[in-house]
């Protein structure tokens, strides 16, 4: 045994596990950019992921065809876009009449977004494993995106940009365990915290805290980001409460929400780059 | 030779990880081809050489994915090594053997990465993870070894081993 100890592969094993623990520690100091190597890999993986990607949809496109009646499919389809373009009205209709009564003048979101520009990605990976949400998009910092920016769909919140590198980001969703945003129930205009969860995670939720006991919200109301915190823009749709209840303390309520964007299909995505002030 | 195309079948496993992993997953559980891969490597070669791919495994993904650069490179490597440790204890290099083997290395990977992700910052419910992921994925990881276990082995090994059983 004390041979062991003594033996070249035990020195090496036990240099290279202090090496590495030392790297560990570097890593954890943040930076705006990924490092030389993990930007030079992610590059040349990018182009690699997304061809992968686009098989796997391909060949998951086509046997799904069969596991459903197509004509039953496509109505559902349709039905579900005409339910999404309803919700969406009614969304609309909410936040103009709330403005309308909290006298703060008529904005659309188009004009609240004025200042910011939008790149358009691809998403080409997904973080291995059950743990965590995140997934790679194929733009970065050639392309103008920064560590931070935020991620949307038409549909509404996707996450933020947490790793960027020249070509490539790695983007945390909302539902992931490592995300929080502030928020803000669009109807009633009570703030509140939505974080992701692991095991809502897995069911493709996430949870809704800190929201007031005197809050009159109603299961189907929408939330959208507040604006504070310093990452997400205010007004982005987060999603729907799915369910309400009192958090065991009893001092606030707490929901399940329902993301509007579906993490399970997300292909592509658009970066808002904040300007410069 | 056989050392690049051992690298090439790594990266094509974290490839498919990351990619098409989704698409097999059952109850959003997916299989680890890099891990099914790393154990494979392992069975076949010496002590060293498991240590050495699996320290490259790891680095490939703390690259990719990590945020804490070397965590999967120091799980993956001890992972290997214990492996090849454990079979040149029972001298039997079989199917069942190493889906056995890859079953314990994963459900130690996944033990490991809830306990420092989650569960030492008082987050999530651990019986939860315990039951809903970390059993389920070793499970299919080690069935997924036992399919491709013939073909990653057989990669695996010298030229002039190809034929013989261990």
């Amino acid at each position: 045994m004390s041979n062991f100890f003594k033996s070249k592969f035990f020195i090496i094993l036990a240099i290279v596990t202090v090496l590495i623990l030392i790297l560990m520690a570097v890593s954890t100091i943040s930076t705006d950019k990924a490092g030389f190597a993990g930007d030079a890999v992610g590059t040349v993986m990018s182009p690699v992921q997304r061809f992968f990607r686009s098989v796997g949809d391909a060949t998951g496109n086509f046997f799904s065809r069969f596991r459903s009646n197509s004509s039953y499919r496509e109505e559902n389809q349709q039905l579900a876009a005409r339910v999404k373009e309803l919700e969406e009205e009614t969304r609309e209709l909410y936040a103009l009449r709330n403005e309308n009564e909290r006298l703060r003048g008529l904005l659309s979101l188009s004009e609240t977004y004025t200042n910011y520009e939008m790149v358009g990605a691809r998403v080409v990976a997904k973080d291995p494993g059950a743990w965590f949400s995140a997934f790679k998009i194929d733009k970065g910092t050639v392309h103008g995106v920064r560590k931070n920016d935020t991620v949307i769909t038409d549909a509404g919140l996707v996450g933020y940009v947490y790793e960027v590198g020249s070509t490539w980001s790695n983007v945390v969703s909302v539902i992931d365990s490592r995300s929080a945003a502030g928020c803000i129930i669009e109807r009633t205009g009570d703030m509140a915290v939505v974080e992701g969860s692991l095991d809502l995670m897995n069911e493709g939720t996430c949870h809704l805290s800190y929201l007031s006991r005197e809050a009159e919200v109603a299961v189907g109301d929408f939330v959208e980001t507040s604006g504070l915190g310093g990452i997400y823009p205010e007004k982005l749709l987060i999603g729907k409460i799915k369910s309400l209840s009192v958090d065991p303390q009893g001092l606030y309520y707490e929901a399940v929400i329902e993301p509007a964007v579906d993490f399970e299909r997300i292909t592509e995505v658009m970066v808002i780059r904040r300007q410069e002030e | 030779m056989r050392h690049i195309w051992k690298s090439v079948v790594l990266l094509l496993a974290l490839l498919i990880d990351s990619t098409l992993g989704s698409h097999i997953g059952i109850l959003d559980i997916s299989p680890s081809f890099l891990l099914v891969t790393v154990i494979a490597m392992a069975m076949a070669g010496e002590l060293a050489e498991a240590g050495i791919y699996g320290l490259a495994a790891g680095v490939l993904w703390d690259i990719l994915w990590g945020r804490t650069f070397g965590f999967h490179a120091l799980l993956y490597m001890y992972v290997a090594l214990g492996a090849r440790a454990f079979l040149e204890l029972v001298y039997k290099n079989t199917p069942v053997i190493t889906a056995g083997i890859t079953f314990v290395a994963s459900l130690l990977c996944e033990l490991v990465l809830c306990f420092f992700s989650f569960t030492i910052w008082g987050r999530g419910n651990f019986l939860y993870n315990l039951f809903r992921i970390i059993i389920p994925t070793a499970a299919y990881t080690a069935i997924v070894q036992m399919l491709l276990y013939y073909p990653i082995t057989r990669l695996s090994r010298p030229k002039e081993e190809r034929g013989t059983r261990r």
